[in-house]
Order: C-alpha cells, then sequence, then structure tokens
C-alpha cells in the first residue's frame, strides 16, 4: 500500500479519503436505521404502467435476478423480461442490436463501467438521473449515466472437508499470500479475468493497481500451483462445495453465502485489500419502455429496491442508508467466528488509465503467465 | 427407419426429360430459398473473419489478421490436429461399439431386443452437455462419485476415472454419439440380404470368419457413411470439451470459437475465422459422408424382402454379450441420470452422499420459475416447427430433385447437405447477422428458421433415400391410370414415403429439443428455450437447476418419441 502511494500520491490521497469513506459507511450499516422508501413521481409511475413492461439485460445470477424484479413487479405491476449474459458478449451484443435499430433493452447490468463510458460517448446510453440515485455512494456512480446496484467483495474461499484446520488458520492469517503456497498445487480454481468485468477487477488489483505490491511475480507463483481455470466462476464455485477444488480465489458473498446457506462445506475470508467491483445499471438512450426503464432505476437505486437483493443475495448496498438484516441481527455467516466483514475494500480503480484502457493489457499479460 | 420394407428398384431414366423447362420457376424458388437459409449465413460467417469487428461496429475494417493468425500460427493448428485426431478417434470408438451393438441386436439370439434396441438408442434423448455435465458429477478426479465412492467402499487411491483429460473428452464425445453409428449399421443390417451369410456358413465358416468376410463388407458403406458423419459432428461439437474443463483439458477448435465469443476482447471475426477452418475440415467429412450415404442406399435395400435372418446361437457367449450392453446402458443412461437426479434433490454437489442434503426445493423453485415455463412452451413450438418445415422442404427438395429433375438439381442437392460443415454455433453467428436487420430477430422464427437450416441435411437425406426405394412403376401405373401428377404424388409417391418422412421429423424433432450452440447465439428475452437455460444455469446460476432443465428436456423428448410411436407409429430404428 505504501509503495502504491509513493506511486501515486494523489490517487492514493483519494484512496485512502475513499477507504475511510467505505469504512466509516461499513461501520455505519451496523447502527443503521432502515430509511423511509422513497416514493417515485406518480406522473412517472403511470407513464411507465402505461408501458406495461421492461426488458431488463442483466449480469447478476438467473433466480435471484429473477426474485429482486418480482418485487419490482409486485410494487408496480410491471412484468420484466430479464435477460442473463456475462457482461463482455451482453454488452456486445446489445451494442450491436442498438447499432442496427433492433431496439429491445430498456436497463442493461454489467460489471464494466468503461464499456458503459465508451457507449455513452456514442449516444446510446439514456441521460438520466434518478432521485433516488441520491443515496448512492459518490464513487459508486457517474451522475445521469450509471448508476451501482451492488458492490461484491471477493476473497478466497475454501472447503473445510478438503482443507485441515491447521490450513483454515494458516489461510486466515496469510491472506494473500496463501494463493503463492505450494501446498495448493493441483487443489486451487481461479477464474480467467477474460470472462468479464468481476474477475478482471479482482485480477487488475494484482496486476495493475496495486502492482507493486503484487504484481507479475505474485501472479506467477499461483500459476505455478497449475489451478483449473474456469471461464465462469459459478461453475467453480460449485466444483469448491463439491470438493474438487480445496481453495478458490475470486470468491463473492453473494455466491458463498448462499452456498454457505444450502449447507456445503464451505467457508470465505477477505484479505486486505479486498478487491470489490460494481454492478451497475444504466438506462439505453432507444429503451423502447423508457418510463418503465425509468421507474425501475429509481426503484433499483432506492434503499426499498436496494434491500430487497438482500433477500436474495448477501452483498454490500451501494447505499449508506440500506444494510443486510442478517448482518444486523447477526444471524447466518454473520454469527460465525471465522466470518469478518472486508476492512478494506480495494474499489477506487475505476479512473485508473490502467483500468480504462480498452486493450484492457492486463488480461494479455494474464494469459500469458497462465499460458492461455 | 422403416424404409428398407419398400421394394428398391433400379432408378428408372428420367421421365420427363424434355419437359424440365417447366420447372425452372420452381427450382429457382428452391434456390433463393435455400440460398437464404443457408448459403447467406455461411457467407456471412467467411466476410465476418476477414473483418476486424462486427459488421455494424464503425471502427471495423477489411483486415486479414484473424485468418492469417488462424491459418498460419502455431496454436490454431496444433489445435486443428488435436481437433481432427480426437475426432478420428471419437468416431473410431463409436463405431466400433455401434456396430458391436448392431451386430448383437440384429444376427444373434439375444433376448428382449425391442428393449435392448430402446436402450441403445436412448442417450439421443439426452442433450450431450448435461450428459457432459452427468459425468463431471460422476468422474471428476478428486470430488466425481465414482471416484469417491471407490475411495470410501473399496479403499482405493487415487481416482479411478478422470473425465477432465483427453481420454476422458474423448469416451464421453464417443458415448453419446454410439446411437448415430447404431441406427446406421443397423439399419444396413436389418436391410442386407442374409442369404449371402447363409452360403458362407453352409460352406463351414464359422460365425467370426463370416461376419469379417462377409457382413462387414457388404455393410462397410453404412459404416463408413457412419464414420464420417460421427466425426463431422464431434468437430463442431463445444459443450462436452468445455463442460470437461476446456480448454485446459484438451485444445478443442470449437471451444475457442466459443471463447472468442464469450471472453474479452469478443472477437467475432477470430471466430468467424477458426469457424471457417472447422468448415473446410467438416467438408472433407461431409465429401466421404455423402458418397458412402450414396454407395449404402444403393447396398443396402437392393432385395431386402423374402428371407429370414437366421439368429446366429451366442450359447455361452450369451452372457458376456449382455454384459456388454448392461455396460454401454450402464455407462450411457443409468449412471447420467443418477446423477442427475442426485444433484437435482440435494441442497448442492456434495461428493459425499452420506453428507448431502436432500431437498425438492430446486424441483419447486425450476417448475414454478416463469422463465422455465416460458422455455418450455417456446421448446415445444419451436420443436413442432423446426421438424414440419424442415421435413416438408425436405419433401419438396427430394421430390423435384429425385422426380421432377429439376434444373440445377445436382447442386441443390449439394447446397442441402452443407449445414452439415457448419458447427452450430458458427451457423448461429451466420444465421444472426442474417437477421439482425429484420423482424425475424428475437423472435421464436429466428430459432426454427436456424434448426431448418441446420437440419435439412438430415430430413432432407432421409426422405430422399426413401424416395430413392420406391419402384417408380408404381406412380408409372399411377399415371397411365389418368391420375394427375398431383394426385400421383399425393395419393402414391407421399404415402409410400411416410414411414420415412416420419423418422425425419422425429430426428429433426430430438436435435429441436436439444439444440444448444445456435441457440445460445439467437436467445432473447422472447425465445429462450429449455436448452439455453440449462446451459445459462450451468454457466451462470446452478448446477441443480441445469441438471432439472435437462431432466424436463428428457422428458420432453420422451413424449414427443412415445406421441410418435404410438399416434403414428413412427421409430427411429426399424423393427428387427
Amino acid at each position: 500500500m505504501i509503495k502504491s502511494e509513493d506511486a501515486r500520491p494523489l490517487a492514493s490521497g483519494r484512496r485512502s479519503f475513499l477507504r475511510a469513506t467505505v469504512g466509516t459507511a461499513m461501520l455505519a450499516m451496523f447502527v443503521a436505521v432502515p430509511a423511509l422508501a422513497q416514493e417515485a413521481n406518480p406522473e412517472l409511475v403511470a407513464a411507465a404502467q402505461a408501458e406495461g413492461t421492461l426488458t431488463f439485460y442483466h449480469t447478476t445470477a438467473i433466480d435471484p435476478t429473477a426474485t429482486w424484479t418480482a418485487a419490482f413487479t409486485e410494487k408496480y405491476g410491471i412484468e420484466t423480461q430479464n435477460v442473463r449474459g456475462p457482461s463482455y458478449p451482453l454488452f456486445d451484443r446489445w451494442l450491436t442490436e442498438e447499432r442496427v435499430g433492433q431496439h429491445i433493452a430498456d436497463v442493461i447490468q454489467i460489471t464494466d463501467t468503461v464499456l458503459i463510458e465508451a457507449a455513452h460517448d456514442e449516444g446510446l446510453i439514456a441521460d438520466y438521473t434518478p432521485a433516488s440515485g441520491e443515496g448512492i455512494r459518490p464513487e459508486m456512480k457517474k451522475e445521469g449515466v450509471w448508476y451501482t446496484a451492488f458492490v461484491n467483495a471477493m476473497g478466497i474461499a475454501w472447503n473445510t472437508d478438503r482443507v485441515t484446520p491447521e490450513e483454515e488458520q494458516m489461510i486466515l492469517e496469510q491472506g494473500w499470500d496463501t494463493l503463492k503456497d505450494l501446498r495448493w498445487k493441483g487443489r486451487i480454481a481461479t477464474g480467467t479475468p477474460a470472462s468479464g468485468g468481476s474477475s478482471y477487477s479482482y485480477v487488475y488489483m494484482f496486476l495493475g493497481g496495486e502492482r507493486d505490491t503484487f504484481g507479475p511475480d505474485f501472479v506467477k507463483a499461483m500459476a505455478a500451483l497449475e489451478p483449473q481455470v474456469y471461464d465462469s466462476k459459478s461453475p467453480m464455485y460449485d466444483r469448491l462445495a463439491a470438493g474438487e477444488h480445496s481453495i478458490v480465489d475470486q470468491a463473492s458473498q453473494s455466491d458463498m453465502g448462499g452456498f454457505y446457506l444450502s449447507g456445503a462445506p464451505v467457508r470465505w475470508t477477505f484479505p486486505s485489500p479486498t478487491p470489490a467491483n460494481l454492478t451497475v445499471q444504466t438506462i439505453s438512450a432507444n429503451a423502447p419502455h423508457p418510463n418503465a426503464a425509468k421507474l425501475f432505476q429509481e426503484w433499483a437505486m432506492s434503499s426499498e429496491g436496494q434491500a430487497a437483493w438482500f433477500e436474495v443475495a448477501g452483498v454490500l448496498s451501494a447505499r449508506e442508508d440500506t444494510v443486510d438484516p442478517r448482518k444486523t441481527n447477526g444471524t447466518d455467516w454473520y454469527a460465525e467466528p471465522w466470518y469478518s466483514d472486508p476492512e478494506n475494500l480495494y474499489i477506487d480503480y475505476l479512473a485508473d488509465p490502467g483500468y480504462v484502457d480498452p486493450a484492457k493489457p492486463i488480461i494479455a499479460e494474464w494469459n500469458t503467465i497462465f499460458q492461455r | 427407419m422403416t424404409v428398407a420394407d419398400i421394394t428398391a428398384r433400379p432408378l428408372a431414366k428420367p421421365a420427363r426429360a424434355n419437359g424440365r423447362g417447366r420447372y425452372t420457376a420452381l427450382s429457382v424458388g428452391l434456390g433463393l430459398l435455400l440460398g437464404v437459409l443457408v448459403v447467406v449465413p455461411v457467407v456471412l460467417m467467411f466476410l465476418g473473419a476477414v473483418r476486424t469487428g462486427t459488421f455494424v461496429d464503425p471502427r471495423a475494417e477489411f483486415s486479414l489478421r484473424s485468418m492469417l493468425a488462424v491459418y498460419t500460427t502455431l496454436p490454431y493448428l496444433r489445435t486443428l490436429a488435436i481437433t481432427v485426431g480426437a475426432s478420428l478417434l471419437v468416431s473410431a470408438i463409436a463405431c466400433a461399439t455401434g456396430i458391436a451393438l448392431a451386430w448383437l441386436i440384429a444376427r444373434t439370439d439375444l433376448p428382449r431386443k425391442g428393449w435392448m434396441e430402446n436402450s441403445v438408442i436412448a442417450p439421443l434423448y439426452l442433450s450431450p452437455f448435461v450428459g457432459a455435465l452427468a459425468w463431471l458429477i460422476l468422474g471428476s478426479p478428486n470430488a466425481g462419485l465414482v471416484n469417491v465412492l471407490a475411495r470410501d467402499v473399496f479403499g482405493m487411491s487415487g481416482s479411478v476415472i478422470n473425465v477432465m483429460t483427453p481420454v476422458g473428452i474423448i469416451l464421453i464425445m464417443a458415448l453419446y454419439n454410439v446411437p448415430y453409428a447404431y441406427m446406421t449399421v443397423s439399419s444396413a443390417l436389418k436391410g442386407m440380404d442374409p442369404s449371402m451369410e447363409e452360403a458362407s456358413y453352409l460352406n463351414g465358416a464359422g460365425v467370426f470368419s463370416t461376419a469379417l468376410r462377409i457382413t462387414f463388407p457388404v455393410v462397410r458403406p453404412a459404416i463408413i457413411s457412419a464414420f464420417f458423419f460421427v466425426f463431422v459432428l464431434t468437430a463442431g461439437t463445444f459443450s462436452i470439451p468445455a463442460a470437461l474443463g476446456g480448454t485446459q483439458s484438451m485444445p478443442f477448435l470449437a471451444v475457442d470459437i466459443y471463447r472468442s465469443t464469450a471472453t474479452y476482447p469478443v472477437d467475432y471475426s477470430r471466430a468467424a475465422a477458426i469457424g471457417t477452418l472447422l468448415f473446410w475440415i467438416s467438408l472433407i467429412g461431409v465429401a466421404f459422408y455423402r458418397f458412402a450415404s450414396r454407395v449404402a442406399s444403393r447396398f443396402v435395400t437392393v432385395t431386402a424382402r423374402g428371407y429370414r435372418t437366421r439368429f446366429i446361437k451366442l450359447r455361452g457367449w450369451k452372457a458376456p454379450s449382455i454384459g456388454i450392453i448392461a455396460l454401454y446402458v450402464l455407462l450411457a443412461i443409468v449412471l447420467p441420470y443418477i446423477a442427475l437426479l442426485y444433484v437435482s434433490f440435494t441442497s448442492f454437489t456434495s461428493s459425499s452422499i452420506s453428507a448431502a442434503r436432500w431437498t425438492l426445493d430446486n424441483f419447486q423453485a425450476v417448475i414454478s420459475s416463469v422463465s422455465v415455463r416460458k422455455s418450455l412452451f417456446n421448446t415445444i413450438l419451436v420443436s413442432v416447427l423446426a421438424p414440419t418445415l424442415a421435413v416438408m422442404l425436405a419433401i419438396v427438395l427430394a421430390y423435384s430433385i429425385r422426380r421432377l429433375k429439376v434444373l440445377g438439381g445436382a447442386t441443390l442437392d449439394y447446397v442441402a447437405m452443407f449445414p452439415i460443415a457448419v458447427p452450430g454455433i458458427v451457423f448461429g453467428t451466420g444465421v444472426f447477422w442474417t437477421y439482425l436487420m429484420t423482424p425475424v430477430y428475437g423472435s421464436i422464427w429466428i430459432l426454427v428458421l436456424a434448426f431448418v437450416a441446420t437440419y435439412i441435411p438430415f430430413a432432407y437425406r432421409m426422405v430422399d433415400t426413401s424416395l430413392i426405394q420406391i419402384d417408380k412403376s408404381l406412380e408409372e401405373a399411377s399415371a397411365i391410370c389418368g391420375a394427375s401428377h398431383w394426385r400421383t404424388a399425393s395419393q402414391i409417391t407421399f404415402k409410400l414415403i411416410r414411414p420415412g418422412v416420419l423418422s425425419a421429423w422425429i430426428l429433426v424433432f430430438i436435435f429441436s429439443v436439444r439444440e444448444v450452440s445456435a441457440a445460445i447465439m439467437l436467445a432473447s428475452p422472447t425465445n429462450t428455450v429449455l436448452a439455453v437455460m440449462s446451459w445459462d444455469y450451468l454457466e451462470f446460476g446452478n448446477v441443480q437447476n441445469a441438471a432439472i432443465v435437462g431432466l424436463l428436456q428428457t422428458a420432453l423428448l420422451i413424449a414427443g418419441i412415445l406421441a410418435g410411436r404410438f399416434v403414428f407409429r413412427v421409430q427411429l430404428s426399424q423393427p428387427t
């Protein structure tokens, strides 16, 4: 961390400030009082209801998203058509559709803000500032363009049937350095940064933003363990729960929480700094249901919409006034002695030149190291 | 197929050589139809390979970059060699198994043949990638149920099987291709005149010697045809190698295509360039397949009547033979379905059955899911429309080429067989670009059109084979009695080819329910089908739901097949 501050004093000052902000906000979550639901403009509601439907291109898991959008449908009577895809192909396809005048999607949710801003420059993104967006943390939105729906922290997860108590203790103590330990050779799995925003953001911390702390040597040491590399992370988590792998990285709270609740022998930790990525939403400039899109964006960014997501997945809210009730009540994994919240979120990389570079050079570097 | 029931005679000479001009419009119409359905997507694939971006990307320009990279650099050429080698091996294993099973069921005195035959073709009712998922659950090195059981119960160390290796992938792909080899060879064996085998026995040759010197050479064209058919199908498969560890387990061109379209940088140009490479390989396979199937259809049914096949008494070999079939059924059906049912009814994929948490929640969640219900409805719609339209087009094509001798018949025949050479995932991309700017895009119809185009070769070949085998004198008799052309066709020809047509319908129905590669490329909010739901669950949701949707597909396929069997009395395989 100190090295990185030496390298980029200005950016780092901003980072320290943001880390402090996030830290304070997370502390505040313990005592936060649920905010009163902000009601949307009645005229907008009427116009949206007249449109009656909404097409939502999303990148979050299928069933939790269906449950989440069902809460919106129940409140406003507007049906949603959900289309799930990985960030890059989904966005690419939407771009193609827009460029030829096939306007299908109303709201697009992906995990890569760089792509959205490029599309905004091309005039394909609607300028809309939801009133509820005011409650979204300043670093988690680009006013009028994109707003963060959820924040996903990524750490290390392990299967307790495949890892000894001593090894578990070691993981908790060593943090990221455990990923270089030769004991995991043939027992570890990871995901390619080429698969999408969250994996890319995760790897970016090691090869980009925190290069001075980790850098290629760290990633090479990890590659030497010959991990099974997944193009998509969901199957990797499933294989961890089954015990095919003893340990994986890029473990997100939303997915691990689901496995924990299903009784799988998984535990996870968030070493410091903890890479987090933003799942952001934007409205298509040519949305066929523009008012439904605006209303959905209003709802998704409101404390009510954010709280509804906690019903299905455990992530951090992009709002300071919304908190996972499990956390407040100290239930589920929040009650486990091995669990602790991420303390030092690495999230202020969105404006880094290396991160926004459309060529995404760290993917090529990672591919070279992993010989892919 | 029941086509062998129909007497076949050598093809009559063209009856209407000087009347060809009358069918120019028909010929042009069919040419245009096939052009839009088949040729345009393939041409777009080639064009896509020489651009730096998509057709609508304002920054994209003409470039040979992808073509040069794919055709001249080592990683791709190495993958090409592995793809061809692995596909040949898959084909050899699937055909050897298929031949052995076909011979045992068609020529020996094994009991319960109908049941055995249904078991041998039953793997067709499982989507190949769901089958691969089942084998991942069974045979992954550390957590595979078979390996864990072997360790826990028998105290074995290491892993008994490992499907995440080249050998594992090749064997799983072979397993799911056995039914194709079986159906082709079995059909040839059943249609073959057994008198030659009888003569061999009378002259003192043994069972093995007769099989090797008489039976095998006679059905050789069918075997060659099956071999190249399986080769082409395998070379274009991406779902099985992708599900079993992808490139890390074994490099495969079709997996590279998928990765080019699904991972950053999304590179349709590279995907298309790899597609063209695969296209040439498949085209060679198709040329062999066409040649062999033409020879086979001439051969097989020449005098298939009036004989009673003598079944070879297996005696002491009966038990081992039943054992071989039972082993195949165990590997291809019993174990995979146990694995799928296991994950469907447990809350997570536990490698320890004793530690599994049993639940009905997954089933309830999937059954009550609006998206699954919609995709079930879409699947039914597509799987009825696509085979119906494909078979109708196949009848018109076969009748026009074979009976009306329309202009350019040979070209039409070749173009109709074209799509076999294009892997589904590449064809899907071509279809995407063909219809992107039309109202068809995003609707259920784009899938129907894609499936009709993809499966026209199968429907056309089966209908054509039926037509070849009809004695033309029957139609001529009808014409002499004063019946109009249409009346002859509807009253004589179409009635006689009905069994072949229905078999073709069922085969395209099965493919349409299972097809995932092209459907992924064309999925939209309103046209999602079960195969896409299952793939999405596997990739972005959970394995439990993927397995349940896979089982739903099987249920739908069995319902369709049973309806076919009892309502239309159609079978995929002809009675022994």
